[in-house]
């Protein structure tokens, strides 16, 4: 059992690694796993975003129906009133239950960003410096042991860079493994951030066309009105709802927000994708997400004029 | 000729639109000219005012269920793309596993080696 046994020579390690290294791919595996985790970061602040949206657009579609049916109800036919409720009540029902279900969807997609964020992060570099240290060690051992006259004889110094050379493979199969699994997922991905582009533009337009209306009415019933009457007295109340006037922005704020990591989501899922064939489509889909933030600043403008 | 769902989604929002833009009209009228009306005319803002409201809830509710759907279309596919993902996080781990593996082996046989030597 001695000669053929534990032969391994410097080159041919060096080697191996070498051809790990070249056929991973050129693209800096640091660049790589980075920009996956970037990916993931804000996959997963949109996610957050998405659920606070979601908050945002329900309570605003029940207190605007309440609002509305408080303000219809001195002028309804007092046979009505009941019949009018009931229909309010069961398709704002219907409407809030539909909202809640785009929460599963979001924390379906969330669920997708954490796994690959743990595939990104994984601490695979400092466990196989560990485990290729602990192996060259034991080839010099081995060979220490078995005095064969062609044995490979490791020295200390060896030992370390053969660790730091695992390191180096292992930062190159995380990035391989990372950069094909974007790759593989591209499609699926593309496709929920289509969806998710058009469901945060059907809760911008709720959203804007709730408060368009109730900023507008707040401002033109509770400040201006009675500011500009000077027969009567007005105090904190008037200040109160002024002060509620202004807040309102903040639902624009919330949108602004959630645009703002779908946005960012776009630029750097792109930024995967144009190592692709046949994205053209795709591209086309994610676009036009930057007009969402300027109708919100739009809005936050024509807020401002209203004042003045 | 059979339409597309795009064609549909582009109808009902323009529908969506022109409904809300109604509402916003007919709620933009003031308290004090509502007051000015006739009772029969003030109940009559009412009517339009519940049959736009429902119309708009409902046509919304359709809207993001149609969305909905699509997201329920595509789940088994998103679900089995983080199954992937952690299968693929396992090769990492077992690739190193693999080493130590390596080295553990390597450590016997050392050790027999000694001892037979």
């Amino acid at each position: 059992m001695r000669g053929s046994h534990l032969v391994i020579k410097p080159v041919v390690i060096v080697s191996v690694c070498a051809i790990c290294l070249g056929t991973l791919g050129c693209a800096g595996p640091t660049q790589t796993i980075r920009q996956g985790q970037d990916f993931c970061r804000a996959g997963i602040q949109y996610t957050e975003a998405l659920d606070k949206l979601l908050d945002v657009t329900i309570t605003t579609a029940i207190d605007y129906d309440s609002d509305e049916l408080l303000r219809q109800r001195k002028r309804t036919d007092p046979n009505e009133l009941q019949p009018f409720l009931q229909e309010r009540d069961k398709a704002l029902a219907e409407l809030v239950t539909t909202l809640e279900t785009f929460r599963h969807h979001g924390r379906r997609l969330r669920a997708y960003f954490v796994s690959l964020q743990t595939l990104a992060n994984a601490k695979l570099q400092e466990s196989a410096e560990a485990a290729v240290g602990s192996l060259s060690g034991n080839i010099a051992a081995a060979n220490e042991n078995l005095r064969e006259s062609n044995r490979l004889k490791l020295s200390e110094e060896e030992q370390v860079y053969l660790g730091q050379l695992g390191r180096l493979v292992a930062k190159h199969i995380q990035a391989g493994a990372l950069r094909r699994a974007l790759r593989r997922d591209a499609a699926i991905i593309g496709e929920q951030l289509v969806l998710h582009e058009r469901l945060i533009k059907k809760l911008r337009d709720v959203l804007m066309d709730r408060s368009l209306d109730e900023v507008d009415t707040l401002w033109r019933q509770k400040v201006k009105k009675p500011y500009v009457d000077t027969t009567q007295t007005i105090g904190e109340p008037w200040k109160q709802d002024r002060a509620l006037w202004i807040r309102s922005s903040f639902y624009q704020e919330e949108l602004t927000k959630a645009t703002e990591a779908i946005h960012h989501m776009r630029f750097v899922w792109m930024g995967i994708l144009q190592q692709e064939q046949n994205v053209e489509s795709l591209q086309l889909a994610l676009g036009d997400i930057g007009d969402f933030t300027e109708t919100v600043h739009a809005l936050h403008e024509a807020g401002k004029d209203k004042e003045d | 000729m059979a339409r597309t769902n795009d064609e549909a989604n582009v109808d009902l929002e323009t529908t969506l639109k022109h409904l809300r833009l109604a509402r916003r009209q007919l709620k933009n009228i003031d308290e004090d000219e509502l007051d000015a009306l006739p009772v029969e005319e003030q109940r009559e803002w009412a009517r339009s005012l519940q049959r736009l409201s429902v119309a708009i809830t409902k046509l919304e509710t359709a809207d993001l269920q149609n969305l909905s759907d699509e997201f329920v279309a595509q789940e088994p596919q998103l679900r089995a793309t983080a199954t992937q993902l952690d299968d693929d996080l396992g090769q990492l781990a077992d690739a190193v596993a693999m080493i130590h593996v390596a080295s553990t082996a390597l450590d016997t046989v050392t050790s027999i080696v000694t001892l037979l030597a």
